[in-house]
């Protein structure tokens, strides 16, 4: 199966081995991956602060980038959460995009939801000696209805124990701007997720959006605690030796 | 504001002629899941004492009208109220309790005072199985007051007046509206007054009743004899 | 907008009270929890909700026909009912029926329509004494303050402050105790239903086949507002109409699943009219004040005429994260939480509350939680393009924006200002993190790091690797 990569622009800039580690999974699924050059950001910082027009504008670097693509898959809920969601309604004004808009959200998915409904591929294989706690992204499990399948990956690595997380349908507090823009808010809620990570008992807190687990992960590091933070893909290619050097 | 241009604003913004009739709707009440549940009485009669008592509602199941009688007369000695107080003789009594109101000198409404009555005893239309509701119609000599402001509320219930859905009591009170005999005030109980308001701390007795006493008569079944308990 | 009126000034205040912050947390767990376990009980959550929405829906698509229908019943009735477009028509209203009834003294049960119109101030400048008789309302009267959430007003309060203001209300021999407290109140205020002329409760909802006004307590204090006073005044939201009775058993499930988790109200008191003849007791008279007050704007508007659906449950306060953090004061308006940072600034149609819908992650949890499923993340965004289309946006964040708009246009131009970008972090990086309060970066590195740029991009690994593997 022919599969276009977005690999969303915080992870592209900021965390490449997410990127890397989805490729190798999708390879190993069998994929033949392609990563359309023209991509940049979903256009999800400017829409959620009511910037709609420059939402737009940049949006359209990923239709364009995905206009030949059989399937578009991304490691983040919430950038594919803004493509399904919101996209169609964003170019509502010009039909011709409108019509790419919408075939772009039926034919783009968050990674887990990729693997477990389309392929029907659970286990990498390897294992992963650890305790570990899921923090299910807002809008992965809100906007996308993505909810068993991370766990269902996770279930499936060997020597993995995957413990419960409190209040962990509770946002984190990262929102995109709204970290920068309402901060104290914004930390307050990180703290109390971040409480609620050491509170699990995990080694390893694992999600689906490096928007949450660069806020979490913050609040945890600034604290000077010990607990991993990994995105799934990250998680998955390491247990299954799918892991390669950041060089260019 | 004028009435007609107030609706007028409203049906200009919908982009509706004004008073035009609405359209056509699939989905009115409860879904059909609900509406069309069948249950026996036995069933609604169970499902509505495991509710209202959960409610911290009381129930004195009686097995005929001396039962009741005999209920409502050892609840009047037990709880020894200085003043009790019960709807007038024309309302709409679901089994005949004079003797007994009369041998308490329970003050009668539409007679006496009943605005500081420590007891109000009273009927009530409908039992609601699905919530532990109990449906009390008011109007003339059935007052209102004779249950709103007493600490304990006892209410004289039939098995056969427990419905299973609070539509199908709705369902009967929309045929009277019809004939406009629905009355002005219709109240629905489920148990004791409550609040949570002080530190999430829940207490009952706030301003309506803090015991609220079902005297059930099993009207629909021959095999129940059970008495009414202590309610002191 | 001054720094002190600000949304965001004013949860900075909130978040120093660990008080208010452990109550919050503590209420809303209880609640949130209960709900979902009396939902679960009840089954078939979801489409009870999609029912709710199909009513609500329609109701509101033909709000002008079930509300003539409502007011001509009630009309028929014979009681009074007032049109009124704002705030001061309705308390014009109300200032004519105290003077008719040359009135000293009110009482109210629980309605936030008469907080949004503000008529205890109004009735006290009327030389009126106006009592709240629903327990908190009745604290936080006493307190001088406002409700802090829609269903639990008096959130914030604890038992030793409740008992200092039972004893300056005239309690003696008080204890902490809440069996006692409750004790005082209920002689306290029992005293004042006898003695009040007037009567003013809300409506959850008028029932338009019968003219019915619905009302939800569980203390039962609406009842005897309703009915000791010679007069009943009913303050209602112009939206709070059903069509028929076999509605309202929909919403009988709805409402108090959704606000306290309870499977079902303590007191639903239906009022069709005033007494009749016959009738002992009883309000002999009726008025009712439906109120637009900015709501008419929202109908036939596709963004935001579904805020007309909400019933006032509070559910979408107890999940919200941000609520959790801030509690209701914080948001500065009478509708607090997700529901109030919606409508606020709809209902005020001005400048007041537009920061208010930046008081949001948009995780999404409101709309989950609401059961008549209004799109409320939804809005917060349409509210916040509103601001920018209408104001420009705010300077910074403009021309940031304006920035990201060429920049991410086009990949070129994206992967040079990244490569830019981590040329001039290297002064604040260290290990991998920034800690530097810098810039807009400033409130984020406060009480988080954040992550340094790498090295390497992905997309600049996928072209060495390519290349690499057409080499191989």
């Amino acid at each position: 199966m022919k599969v276009s990569l977005f690999v969303t622009c915080i992870v592209d800039a900021v965390f490449p081995k997410v990127g890397i580690a989805t490729t190798r999974l999708l390879e190993a699924s069998g994929c033949e991956v392609d990563f359309p050059i023209g991509q940049t950001c979903c256009g999800q910082p400017a829409f959620n602060s009511g910037y709609a027009d420059e939402a737009r504008h940049v949006a359209r670097t990923l239709l364009e980038a995905f206009a030949d693509a059989d399937a578009v898959v991304s490691p983040s809920g919430s950038c594919v959460g803004m493509i399904r969601h919101y996209y169609p309604a964003l170019f509502a004004g010009d039909p011709a995009l409108a019509e790419e808009a919408r075939r772009l959200a039926e034919k783009t998915y968050e990674l887990s939801q990729f693997l477990v409904r389309r392929l029907q591929k659970v286990d990498f294989g390897g294992r992963f000696p650890h305790r570990v706690t899921f923090h299910p992204s807002c809008h992965g499990s809100r906007l996308l209805g993505v909810r068993e399948e991370p766990l269902e990956l996770l279930r499936h690595v060997r020597d993995l124990e995957l413990v419960d997380l409190p209040y962990a349908r509770d946002c984190c507090g990262f929102g995109g701007t709204f970290s920068v823009k309402m901060s104290e808010i914004s930390s307050a809620m990180a703290e109390e997720k971040a409480e609620n990570v050491l509170g699990s008992g995990a080694d390893v807190l694992v999600s689906t959006d490096m928007g949450c687990l660069m806020n979490i992960g913050g609040t945890l590091s600034r604290r000077g605690a010990r607990v991993r933070v990994m995105h799934l893909a990250e998680l998955l290619a390491e247990a299954a030796g799918l892991t390669e050097e950041v060089t260019a | 504001m004028d009435k007609g241009a107030f609706l007028a604003n409203i049906a200009a913004r919908l982009g509706r002629e004004p008073g035009s009739a609405p359209a056509p709707r699939d989905a009115i009440g409860a879904p059909a899941f609900w509406a069309d549940r069948k249950t026996t009485q036995e069933e609604r009669t169970a499902t509505f004492c495991a509710r209202f008592q959960a409610l911290a509602g009381e129930i004195v199941q009686c097995a005929d009208e001396d039962a009741v009688r005999e209920c409502l007369d050892r609840a009047l000695r037990d709880l020894a109220p200085g003043s009790a107080g019960a709807w007038g003789r024309q309302a709409p009594w679901p089994v005949d309790v004079e003797d007994v109101l009369e041998r308490w000198s329970v003050r009668r409404f539409g007679e006496s005072d009943v605005l500081d009555i420590e007891v109000g005893i009273t009927g009530a239309s409908f039992g609601v199985a699905d919530t532990g509701t109990l449906v009390v119609e008011t109007g003339g000599a059935a007052g209102r007051t004779v249950h709103q402001i007493p600490l304990v509320h006892l209410v004289i219930l039939r098995e056969s007046q427990i419905v299973q859905s609070l539509g199908d009591a709705l369902a009967q009170l929309r045929g009277a509206a019809r004939d406009a005999r629905m009355p002005a005030y219709v109240h629905f109980i489920s148990g004791p007054s409550r609040s949570s308001d002080i530190e999430n701390d829940q207490t009952i007795g706030v301003h309506g009743p803090a015991r609220v006493i079902c005297l059930l008569l099993r009207d629909r079944t021959a095999d129940v004899t059970k008495t009414a308990g202590d309610l002191a | 907008m001054s720094a002190q009126s600000s949304v965001r000034h004013r949860a900075n205040i909130a978040l120093r009270d660990d008080f208010l912050r452990g109550a919050v947390h503590f209420t809303t767990d209880r609640l949130r929890n209960r709900k979902q376990a009396v939902t679960e009980d009840f089954g078939n959550w979801e489409a009870w909700r999609d029912r709710g929405e199909a009513i609500r829906r329609h109701t509101i698509e033909h709000l002008d026909f079930y509300l003539a229908q409502f007011a001509d019943n009630l009309e028929r009735l014979g009681a009074h009912v007032h049109f009124c477009a704002n705030a001061n028509e309705a308390l014009a209203v109300v200032t004519d029926i105290v003077r008719d009834k040359a009135a000293r003294r009110v009482v109210k049960s629980k309605s936030m329509v008469t907080e949004e119109v503000h008529l205890n101030h109004h009735l006290e400048q009327l030389g009126v004494q106006v009592i709240e008789t629903d327990l908190g309302e009745y604290i936080v009267q006493l307190a001088h303050e406002t409700p802090s959430h829609i269903i639990i007003p008096a959130i914030h309060k604890t038992r030793e402050q409740i008992k200092a203001l039972f004893e300056q209300d005239g309690g003696q021999n008080l204890t902490t105790e809440t069996r006692d407290l409750v004790a005082f109140a209920r002689r306290r205020l029992r005293e004042m239903y006898l003695t009040a002329d007037i009567g003013i409760t809300g409506c959850n909802f008028g029932i338009a086949e019968t003219g019915s006004i619905a009302l939800f307590t569980n203390e039962g204090n609406a009842d005897l507002v309703a009915n000791l006073p010679k007069t009943h005044i009913v303050f209602m939201g112009m939206e709070r109409v059903l069509p028929t009775l076999a509605d309202l058993e929909v919403f009988a499930h709805l409402l108090p699943k959704s606000a306290t988790g309870q499977n079902t109200i303590t007191y639903l008191s239906m009022i069709t009219g005033p007494r009749r003849p016959g009738d002992k007791d009883g309000a002999e008279e009726m008025h009712v004040i439906i109120l637009d007050n900015g709501r008419s704007r929202q109908l036939g508007d596709p963004d935001f005429q579904a805020v007309l659906h909400c019933i006032r449950c509070g559910a979408c306060l107890n999940v919200c994260p941000v609520y959790r953090q801030i509690g209701g004061h914080a948001y500065g308006s009478v509708y607090p939480g997700p529901i109030g940072a919606v409508l606020s600034p709809l209902l005020e149609g001005g400048e007041a509350y537009q920061d208010l819908p930046y008081a949001s992650s948009l995780c999404g949890a409101c709309y989950e939680a609401c059961p008549v499923k209004i799109p409320l993340h939804d809005m917060l965004v349409k509210e916040r393009q509103r601001f920018v289309a209408k104001t420009g946006g705010k300077t910074g964040e403009k021309a940031a924006f304006a920035a990201y708009r060429v920049t991410f246009a086009d990949h070129r131009r994206y992967l040079r200002a990244i490569r830019i970008a981590r040329r001039l972090q290297g002064a604040f990086a260290r290990d991998g993190v920034i800690q530097a309060k810098i810039g807009p970066l400033a409130g984020w590195t406060g009480a988080r790091d954040f992550p340094a740029l790498g090295d390497v991009t992905f997309r600049e690994w996928w072209i060495a690797r390519k290349r690499g593997t057409k080499r191989g």
